[in-house]
């Protein structure tokens, strides 16, 4: 059976190559990938939000650089930052070392 | 969320995968266009200096170019395939409906066995084809980062379903996509050749799942069924043209000739076979192939290289087409027609 022949020749799982030197320059560079994501995801985020509230007279522009919040939305504000650190450094913790 | 639909193509579940998938295409295009001719370039020089293929020096530059490649492909599918699982069973039961409303134009047996050829994890897409039920609607999105804008609307599948061979007699009642992926060439042949029974075959019934909820809330009346390239299960002669559109460079080198074979038995005399697909050039400059050799280990498309390396047309001979032509496409494919000889 040619499908037979054709499985001999599968690749097998590997452990996530290193390209540069240190396996570490590999973490660092998708790291930058991942923060220059999460940096333009909000901000593209935040350009279309405050181009509505404007246009819907709902908030004047000081509005958000004068801001102070209260307990629930600091600790929601806290928890998304921990998470974001998170998914930006999670390559730091180590486990694919080669 | 619904957010609805873009024309044919359906919105991200959420506007951060809309904006997460623009910056990967952006930090592709940059990688692709702005690093890679330097990194080409480099490898030029290597070849030059040590007269080999295939053994460049590894400059910094080509590493930190592979890597980009690397991270930006598996960030992406991660980003996608986490929020599409996050609202699986809103999207199985959408998969669920288009069978219950339109049955008899997805046809699979639940013994069928999936090749381990066709099992890995291609182009890195978490699960690749057959691991994740999902794996249509990711696939969908996912892809929108490699084709640049060609993907959205099919625009680059309209081309290629525009392209097919068609018999000298004119007759075009039934027509084969084997590798039909979600269906996208398989609906724009439809719209093109009204008359005809467009069937589309794939070996993934995820992606076959999602091509036929596609098609049908699309309103195309095409048949999907789950099958293997090198066996197809169709009759002798019942197709007057039929397409592979990117298969053969991820099939095993092994299996060339047998699909080519079965490809000439279900079509009938006169019958056209169009093959769109990476070129075939075994002297690739070394630039290239640097890239090519990434793409098959680190991007896994493991039997990219043989293809490319293969003589096409003299395999198409050894099946028995005749009338081999070959030729660029508008985007980086290669077209090759061959024709099943009358009588």
């Amino acid at each position: 059976m040619p499908t037979d022949l054709a499985d001999s020749g599968v690749p097998q799982p590997e452990q996530e190559p290193a390209f540069l030197r240190d396996p570490a320059l590999d973490q660092l560079l998708d790291a930058v990938l991942a923060l220059t994501a999460e940096l333009w995801i909000e901000r593209d985020r935040r350009i279309i939000l405050e181009q509505l509230l404007t246009a819907n007279g709902v908030l004047a522009p000081a509005a958000v650089e004068t801001h102070r919040s209260d307990a629930a939305l600091q600790a929601q504000r806290d928890a998304a930052r921990e998470a974001l650190v998170h998914r930006v450094m999670g390559g730091f913790k180590g486990g694919s070392e080669q | 969320m619904n957010r609805g639909m873009d024309g044919v193509m359906p919105r991200t579940p959420r506007l951060e995968d809309e904006s997460y998938l623009d910056i990967m295409q952006s930090v592709r295009n940059f990688a692709i266009r702005e690093m890679f001719p330097q990194v080409a370039q480099q490898a030029e020089a290597g070849h030059a200096q040590t007269g080999e293929t295939g053994q460049q020096p590894v400059s910094t530059l080509a590493a930190v170019w592979k890597r980009l490649m690397r991270s930006q492909q598996q960030r992406t599918w991660t980003k996608i395939a986490d929020s599409v699982a996050a609202e699986a069973p809103t999207f199985k039961r959408e998969l669920e409906a288009a069978e219950t409303q339109r049955p008899g134009r997805l046809t699979y047996r639940s013994d069928f066995v999936v090749p381990r050829y066709a099992a890995h994890p291609i182009h890195l897409q978490p699960g690749g084809y057959v691991g994740d039920p999902l794996a249509g609607l990711v696939f969908h999105h996912g892809t929108r980062v490699f084709y640049q804008g060609q993907n959205d609307q099919d625009e680059l599948h309209r081309g290629v379903a525009a392209s097919l061979a068609l018999p000298a007699d004119g007759k075009v009642l039934r027509v084969l996509d084997l590798g039909c992926s979600i269906g996208q060439c398989t609906t724009a042949i439809k719209l093109l050749q009204p008359q005809a029974e467009v069937h589309g075959m794939d070996v993934s019934l995820p992606l076959l799942r999602y091509a036929h909820r596609r098609a049908t809330d699309l309103g195309i009346d095409v048949h999907f069924t789950q099958g293997l390239a090198e066996q197809t299960g169709f009759a002798d002669r019942q197709f007057d043209a039929v397409l592979t559109y990117i298969l053969f460079h991820e099939v095993p080198q092994p299996l060339f000739l047998p699909i080519l074979r079965e490809i000439h038995r279900v079509l009938r005399p006169g019958g056209t076979l169009t093959i769109v697909d990476a070129p075939n050039d075994p002297q690739l400059p070394a630039g290239n192939r640097l890239w090519l050799e990434f793409d098959a280990r680190y991007n896994c498309e493991p039997y990219s290289p043989a293809f490319v390396a293969c003589d096409l047309p003299n395999l198409l001979r050894q099946a028995g087409f005749e009338s081999v032509q070959s030729g660029p496409t508008p985007s980086f494919l290669t077209r090759t027609t061959a024709v099943r000889p009358a009588g």
